[in-house]
Parts: structure tokens; sequence; C-alpha cells
């Protein structure tokens, strides 16, 4: 138990704390009140996933990952079969009495064989085969995904993949391809866009166009941020939150909340708080005793930096919404213990770093 | 290759993500602490909405504290849009009950607006349809409705409001900063789907009330009695007004045609026009009166001095001007008695122009008489300067000039009080709560000494005893006062008209101790139209009355063969004129009204009885309550309430739990107990 990152963990638990808090401030006094405490339970849960993960030694687990990805992919053809449709997306199967989300589970089981597929790469440059082989092992779970439909998801995928390659000895010229290939998918991209993602991106390029209509989240979100000033309104004081204003105040949107409560120290000590849990990650991915520990870190650290980066930037106006949540601080009880079960792998890395 | 390093390159990426970030905090620092005020702004203007709740209104009393005009709450209906899941459905539900196109009803449910007004001041039976619909995103709102008990009752006077409870003529209009009181505020914080979470309220306060100096009862006779009058001659129009003669108090202004101010909408303009204050006419010869006064006064004429009045014709610069009869020699008393048109402008003409004017503006005409009324008009006098050779005639004998009844009956009580002209009035006092401010009145202007007034007041019982104005003469009371007969001015042609005239008789009674000063004018009358003719039977009949109600003594014998009194009621048609409004704005049968006796000194309130007529109500017990209460209680249940008296109440009919059908009559007598009742409610304290 010695050997577990506890710093990571404080940093995991005070985000867990606030977000913990701001749920409560945001659903108090309505029809959603209570939620808070469930959130804790799935913490909870989380908790003892990440106790049981890390105990296994991850190349034990690494070893398993073409079976791994074979459930993930039967997983998300299940899903698009018999899912459980919730608003407007198959994206849930019923385990156990609760809805789980089976792109979040396609996301730990991704990261662990892109681990297990770079750490196989033994050449100094990452050659254009590898990469390929790399893009289609993404590319396959990321399509299913697309599918549900969930963009927010599959574009998690994508940093994964691009971390991991980096790592492994991207060659300069191949991300200048790519970079200029992603630029030249991008109009045809756009015509595979779902009519509401169109209008999203249109919105984030011209949000005061219609504030009343697709506009509205995102001038909402930012009133909200603004309102709050330097020390904010005070918890539980936010008229824009309290009010319902913000949307999915709980959940995608909790940091505009908290920013109106609790102001820009708040979001500040926020963020704090992730660079600290980020910087940890990449600290214990040098530690790590090997390259597909190195790479399983990477991975857990490119979602959650990727999550943190995007949804941010959707809550201040930076980007088009786009559905990702905020690691640990959002609601939501697949998210949750994905986040836990992420950091179980990292645990399994750290403790096993010094090679006997 | 250091650049190959995983190690380097975790670095990078680290790096990427901490520079991220930065732009992050970047951001974060422009929106919350630059634009902070702007977005906190934008937050409060789409959170808050400030709804202003309308102040209770204070009432309007008579002299003797009987309510004319008095706000009750109402419910007004709105509507919050995104609570309304089928705008379709329910517009046209209202519309059943609104009698309003669906269409229209529907738009304004569909606005993105928090709030909107669906109908204001609704019938209590509308009210009740509408709650019964029991539809989500309904609601109501109490707002004070001005009613006019009397309806139209002193209504030119009163004035009256519109939606918003702002007075818009009359008294309402003058002392409406005074009687508005302060509004209160409601701020509503609304959440995104416009539903109401929030709401802090501010108080009304509630505005003063105001005393006037109007007597109900007066305002009542003189009202009835141009009614009758304007019936029988076909008058086009006309106006009473009665002053007391000792301080320029007006006791009733009635003016024909006459308006419901519970109704306004339905009246015509013209209607509306206060003619007492506001409508010009060429006094004729009730204007003599001002030359003889100065005459008297500056000691050029005796009352016993004969005057040749030329045989019915007089040559001013070259215009002959002519009698209305031709008359030989008169002492000055019968110049007055039989108005001869040669001796006032011989008057005048011993005057001199110069001295004409200066008594003419010092009786208080061609300029404004400071009545606390609005739409005063000055009344039309040319500046001496400006006179034609033969103004000093016309001006003699009551032409070329214009002037409003008020200023009339003004300079005639000068005459009457011994040479005061005083400032003519209405409002008495303000009250608010307990405090009383009573509005005090510039000191009268001396216009004549008294003994000059004494014997104009003799010259002038002259022309009641036996001259034009024998028809004004009272049963039991001295009187005096004059006759006036005006052609009018045909607009078309700017010319005299033959065939209309201006028909008055200005008087005062009793003689020494004058307690009442009344102006009879009736505009354009048909068939006989002199003044003597037609308004000193007016003024006969309306002095009469008048002082048995004020219990002045007589003081002549009564002549034994007694003539019957007239009938007070008025013909049917009167009637039906006087009655056929209704104070909650819902159609009703007024012709059942008129045909149905009621008391006459209370023209009957009509609550709705649109809906469910045959519905049965049980009549509460009223004993003890104030007339307002009442009245609210009424309209409220569904009764039409006849309200008899001012205090509180003492008997009804039918009685307390008798079961009556809604609409009924219910007829509730007032009276002042022995010990004053002091009725608290909100900030409104009165005492009656």
């Amino acid at each position: 138990m010695r050997e577990y990152d506890w710093w990571l963990l404080l940093f995991a638990f005070a985000i867990c704390g606030l977000g913990m808090v701001e749920i409560y401030s945001a659903t108090h006094n309505s029809h959603l009140a209570g939620m808070h405490w469930r959130q804790l339970s799935w913490i909870g849960l989380g908790l003892l996933c990440m106790l049981v993960l890390s105990r296994v030694d991850y190349h034990q687990i690494l070893d398993q990952s073409p079976v791994l990805y074979l459930i993930g992919i039967a997983a998300l053809v299940l899903v698009l079969a018999v899912g459980r449709t919730r608003f407007g997306a198959k994206r849930w199967l019923p385990v156990l009495g609760a809805f789980l989300q089976v792109s979040e589970l396609v996301k730990l089981i991704i990261i662990i064989v892109l681990a297990r597929f770079f750490s196989e790469v033994r050449t100094e440059q990452l050659a254009l085969a590898e990469l390929v082989k790399a893009g289609f092992l993404v590319g396959l779970p990321l399509g299913l995904i697309l599918l549900q439909p969930d963009l927010g998801t599959a574009m998690v995928l994508v940093p994964m993949a691009l971390v991991g390659a980096f790592l492994a000895g991207l060659q300069w010229k191949h991300a200048l391809a790519m970079i200029a290939l992603g630029a030249m998918m991008l109009p045809i991209g756009w015509h595979f866009l779902k009519p509401y993602q169109k209008e999203r991106v249109e919105t984030f390029l011209r949000p005061e166009e219609d504030p009343k209509g697709s506009g509205y989240q995102i001038l909402q979100s930012k009133i909200a941020v603004g309102a709050g000033g330097f020390w904010g309104k005070g918890l539980g004081q936010g008229s824009q939150n309290q009010g319902g204003f913000v949307p999915v105040r709980y959940s995608d949107f909790i940091l505009a909340a908290l920013a109106e409560e609790l102001g820009f120290v708040g979001v500040f000590v926020t963020l704090l708080l992730y660079a600290g849990l980020l910087l940890r990650l990449v600290q214990n991915a040098q530690r790590a005793s090997d390259r597909a520990g190195m790479y399983l870190v990477m991975g857990v650290a490119a979602v959650l930096g990727f999550h943190v980066l995007v949804n941010v930037a959707m809550v201040i106006g930076y980007m088009p919404v786009t559905g990702i949540p905020l690691p640990l601080m959002s609601y939501g009880g697949s998210a949750t213990l994905f986040v836990y079960l992420s950091l179980g792998l990292v645990m399994n890395v750290r403790i096993r770093r010094f090679v006997n | 290759m250091p650049l190959r390093s995983p190690r380097v390159r975790l670095l990078m990426v680290a790096v990427l993500a901490m520079l991220w970030m930065g732009a992050t905090l970047a951001r974060l620092g422009y929106l919350q602490l630059v634009c902070y005020s702007d977005y906190l702004a934008r937050a409060q203007r789409q959170q808050q909405r400030i709804v202003e709740i309308s102040p209770k209104r204070g009432a309007i009393y008579d002299r003797n504290m009987r309510e004319l005009a008095m706000s009750v709450q109402v419910e007004s209906c709105f509507a919050v849009p995104a609570e309304i899941a089928n705008p379709e459905m329910a517009a046209r539900l209202l519309s059943g009950v609104l009698g309003v196109p669906p269409e229209e009803i529907e738009t304004r449910l569909s606005t993105s607006r928090a709030f909107v007004w669906i109908a204001r001041k609704l019938s209590v039976e509308k009210a009740a349809r509408i709650a019964a619909l029991n539809l989500r995103g309904i609601y109501f709102q109490k707002e004070n409705q001005r009613f006019y008990p009397k309806r139209q009752l002193a209504a030119h006077v009163l004035g009256y409001v519109d939606i918003d409870e702002k007075g818009l003529a009359g008294i309402e209009y003058a002392v409406d900063e005074q009687v508005r009181g302060k509004a209160g505020k409601m701020q509503v914080v609304a959440d995104a789907r416009r539903h109401w979470f929030d709401r802090t309220e501010k108080a009304p306060d509630a505005g003063s009330s105001v005393v006037l100096t109007l007597d109900e009862e007066i305002q009542y006779i003189a009202e009835r009695e141009l009614a009758t009058a304007v019936s029988q001659t076909r008058a086009q129009a006309g106006s009473i007004v009665v002053q007391d003669p000792n301080s320029g108090a007006l006791l009733a202004v009635a003016n024909w045609p006459p308006f419901n101010p519970n109704a306004v909408a339905e009246s015509s303009p013209e209607a509306r026009i206060n003619r007492a204050i506001g409508a010009l006419y060429e006094p004729g010869s009730t204007f003599k009166l001002v030359a003889l006064a100065a005459a008297l006064e500056e000691g050029i004429a005796r009352p016993e001095e004969v005057i040749d009045c030329q045989m019915g014709a007089i040559y001013i610069a070259g215009h002959r001007i002519r009698d209305h009869k031709a008359f030989g020699l008169l002492s000055l008393t019968e110049v007055l008695a039989h108005s001869s048109d040669v001796g006032a402008i011989k008057l005048g003409l011993r005057l001199g122009a110069p001295k004409l004017y200066e008594y003419i503006r010092a009786f208080g005409f061609g300029r404004p008489t400071g009545v606390d009324l609005p739409g005063e008009n000055h009344g039309l006098l040319r500046r001496v300067e400006n006179w034609s050779a033969i103004s000093i005639g016309a001006v003699s004998m009551g032409q070329e000039v214009g002037v409003t009844p008020v200023q009339l009956v003004t300079a005639m009580s000068a005459i009457a009080n011994g040479g005061l002209l005083y400032h003519p009035h209405v409002v008495r006092e303000l009250r608010r709560g307990e405090r009383v401010v009573a509005l005090e009145q510039p000191a009268p202007q001396r216009v004549v000494r008294p003994t000059t007034a004494a014997t104009l007041r003799r010259m002038l019982e002259a022309v009641v005893l036996e001259g034009t104005g024998r028809l004004a003469r009272l049963e039991g009371v001295t009187a005096a006062g004059k006759t006036g007969t005006a052609q009018k001015i045909d607009p078309t042609s700017g010319r005299y008209s033959r065939t209309q005239h201006i028909a008055s008789f200005v008087g005062f009674a009793p003689l020494n101790t004058p307690a009442v000063t009344v102006l009879v004018v009736l505009d354009s009358p048909v068939g006989p139209h002199e003044g003597g003719q037609v308004a000193a039977p007016v003024f006969k009949r309306l002095a009469e009355q008048v002082l048995t109600y004020l219990d002045v003594p007589r003081d002549v014998r009564i002549s034994p063969k007694m003539q019957p009194t007239g009938n007070q009621r008025g013909p049917e048609q009167l009637e039906a004129d006087l009655s056929d409004f209704d104070p909650v704005q819902v159609t009703t049968s007024a012709r059942e009204d008129a045909s149905t006796p009621e008391p006459a000194l209370h023209p009957t309130l009509t609550a709705s009885t649109e809906l469910a007529a045959e519905e049965d109500l049980t009549v509460p017990g009223f004993r003890g309550k104030s007339v307002r209460d009442v009245t609210e209680e009424c309209l409220r249940l569904g009764f039409t309430p006849v309200l008899v008296g001012t205090g509180v109440a003492v008997e009804q009919s039918p009685e307390a739990g008798t079961t009556v059908r809604r609409g009924s009559r219910l007829t509730v007598h007032f009276a002042h107990s022995a010990s004053t009742r002091v009725v608290s409610g909100g900030g409104n304290t009165f005492a009656w």
C-alpha cells in the first residue's frame, strides 16, 4: 500500500470533493436532489475497482489484450444491437441493474491494447506500417462509437493513439502528413456530421447569432462564468446555476456552475488540481520500469488530459459543445468508474516500477 | 537523437498540456475579471423582472364623506407562457370565456416572455370561469379597479382613469399624484424555463383620499333637473352650477350630455367635456349686471334714476342697435328687470370703455378663475385697446365676450355675498390616513362695496318679482337673479344664429342671507328659448329642493294656493338615460333597470348577470360593514348592490340567509353609529 501514489490520489479526491459539492449545489433544490450521494457511491465503487486492478500485474493484463480487444468490439456491436437508447443515442448496456456506458470500458481496453502494441515496437522510429496498424486498431472501435452516435468519446480515442505514436517515435514527416490528411478530411467529415453536430459547430463559430436557440448553451455557460467574478457568488448562490440557465450544470457544464459560485479563485484551484494530477501521471510514466508501463500511464494521461482540456475549453467558449464530461467532477457512473480503473492501472505500474 | 527519446517526448506532451492550461486561465481571467460586470448584468437581465404593483388609489368623497369614487380589488389574468403545454387549446378555451379571437390569445401565449397579460380587470363571472378551466400556467393577480358607485353622478368633476388607474380627467387628473399613491414593486427571479422561483415585494403605498365640496344630494338634484329641462326643451347641451356664495365652494356641477366614468369608452368625447368650466358662451343679458354694478359702484347711477330707452334703438358710431323690445322711460331697476339693451348700453357709455373693462376683469371674466379642475377655459375678453367703436355697446349687453358658467356663477356670488369675489373650487381637503390637509383658498377680492351689492340684490330681486325672471320666483323664499338669452354664433357663417339660442338664468336665494348661487344654462332649446321662459323655471325647481335639503328657513309667507312640487322623478326617459351603465363593464339589461323603481338618490350598481342567471345564492349579512366592503362583497358574489346612506350597514333587504337569484338587487341601508367607527385596512385608515 505504501507504494501507492498518494499525491495522485489526494489530487483525485480533492477534485471529487469539489465535484460533489458542486453537484449538490446545482441539484439540491431540484428533482435531482441527492445526486451527490449517488456520485459518492460511484466513487466508492471506483476505488474498490482501482484496488483490485492495481493488484493484478499489468503484464498479465497486457498479455490478455487481444482477448480484451475482442470483448470491447463485441460489446460495441452489442450495444448497437440491443443497447438502451437515452438522450438520442445508444450508449448504454444494462449491467447489474445499472446502465453502463460501453464506450467508457472500451477506452480502458484501447489504452491497454495500444500500450501493448507500441511497447512491441522496438525501432527508434515508428515505421509507417506500424502507424497504419495502430490506426486500424483504433479506427475500428472509433467507427463503432461514431455509429452510436457519440462523437465526443470517439474523439477521445484519437489523442490516445497520437500520444502513443508520438512517444513510440512518430516521425515528423508522418506527423505532417497526418495533419495534412486531417485538414483534407475536414470537409468530407463535415459531410458526415449529423445536423445537430453541424449546428453545434456553427453555433460555436457565431454564438451571438441565435442566443435563444442553439447558441443558448455556450452563451449561458459564458454568462455564468463571467458573472462569477473573482470570488464567485458563493455556494448555492449562483443564479445562473440555481435558475437552471447553465445547461446540464451537474455534468458536462459543472465547471460553469463552479465558476459562477466559486469565482476565478475556484476555477484556478480546480485547474491547479488537474495540472497536479496530470504532471503526477507524467512523472509516473517516466518512472515506469518498462515501456509498456509508460505507455499505459501515458494513455491514461492522454485521455484525462484531453477530457479536461476539451471540457474547459467548451465551458469558456473556446470549443463547440461536444459532450465530453470533466473527469472526476462531472456526475456520471461509468465515467467515474473508468477514471478510477485507469488510476488503478497507473498504481499498478507504479507499484511495479522497481524491476525485480 | 534526444528528440526521439521517450523522456523528451513526455516532457513535450506535458509542456503542451500546460500551455493549453495557461491559455485557458487567460481566457478565464478575461471572462471573470475583465468582463465581469458585463456578464453579471446580462445574467440579471435574463433572470430578473420587475413588475409594478399598483397602489390603492384614494377614494373621492363628497362633503358629507359619501363615496363618489373608490377602488375595489378585481382579478386580472396573466399567463406564464413557458408553463403552457398546448397554447392552441388554452387559447381556444380562454377565447370562449373572453370573446377574443383565439389566434390573438395564442400569439400572446406563444411569446418567449416570462409574463403576459391575458385580460385585465375581469368581471367576477369571467374570472370564475377562467379559474374553472384550471389551466396550467394561467394565474390571477389582484388589481385595483376604479369604481364610481354613483355612476354618472358628478362624472365631469370626478373625471376618470385609464386601465392603470392613472387619472385622465377631472379631479382624478388634477390631484392624480396625491391620489395615486406609490407603486409597489415585485422583483421576480425567473429560472431558465421562466418559472418564477423567487419573488420579493415592496408593498405599495395607498394614495390620499379627496374630500370635495360637492354635495351628493345637491349634485343629484342638479343633474336630475338638468336632465328634465333638457328633455323638455330638447336642448343640445346644458350646465347647472350650484355654488356656496360665501366661500366660492362648488356644491354641484352638472353637465349634459352625461357619461358614465365606469365605461368611458362607451361615451363620446363631447359628453366628457366639463362644460361648466370648459365651454364658452356669450352670456347675453346676464352680463348686464357687470355694467350696472360698475355704474352703481362708481356713483354715476342710482336705482331709481330714470333712463330713456329711446323706444328700442340706439346709435353707436353710426350703427343702429335695436333693443329686444321698444321701451320708453324706465327706472334703472326696470332697465334691469326688463333687461333693456338700450338701458344697459347707456350705462356702459356712461362708464366708458376702460372703466367697464376694469370691472369686467374685476368680476373675474377674461381670466382663469383658478378653479382646481383641469381644462378650464379662460374666457374671451378682448383687451380694451382692441375694442371697436361699437364694442362698448356690445359688451355692455353681454356680446363680444365669452364666459364659462363657473365664471358667471362666481361673479353672481360676489353680488350675493356683499361684494367679494371668491375662488371657485371643488376640493375641500386631502386625507392621508389620520392626516387631514385642508386646502386653503386664496383670500377673496373685493369687487364692489357691501352697500352697492345690497342695492344690486334688491334690483335683482325685482327681476324675479316683476321682470323677465318671474318664473324663477320661489315658494316661501326670497330670491334674486337675472335672465339671459343670447343668440348663438353660427360656426359656419360666423354670424349670430336666428334659430339657436343660449338660454340662461343666474340667481341666488335667499335674498339677504344667500345660501346658494345657481346658474342654469341651456344650449339651443327648441321652441321657447328665452332664459326667463326655460332656464328660470329650472332655477325655481332646483333652488326650492336644495334650500329644503339645506334646511334654509323660509322668509316669505307661502301663498295659500300651493303649486304641486312637480314630478321629482322626472319622465321615464330620463330614468333610462341616467341608469344604463354597468360598473363592471359587462353588458346587462339596461331596460330592466329602467323599469324598476329604485331609491331616487342612488342609481343602481349592476353586477354582471351574463352567466347562470338562474343560479341561487345565499345572501350574506352586511351589518356593521362599510360601504366599500359591502360593494366589494356584492360585486364579488354577484349581487346588484343598492346602497342607501353612508356610514356602516344597519339594515338590509333581503335579510341575511335568504336565498335569491344571482344578480338580484340587494338593498343595504347605511347610517352613522353613535361612536365613530374607524375602519383600518393596510395603510389606509378612514374615520367615518
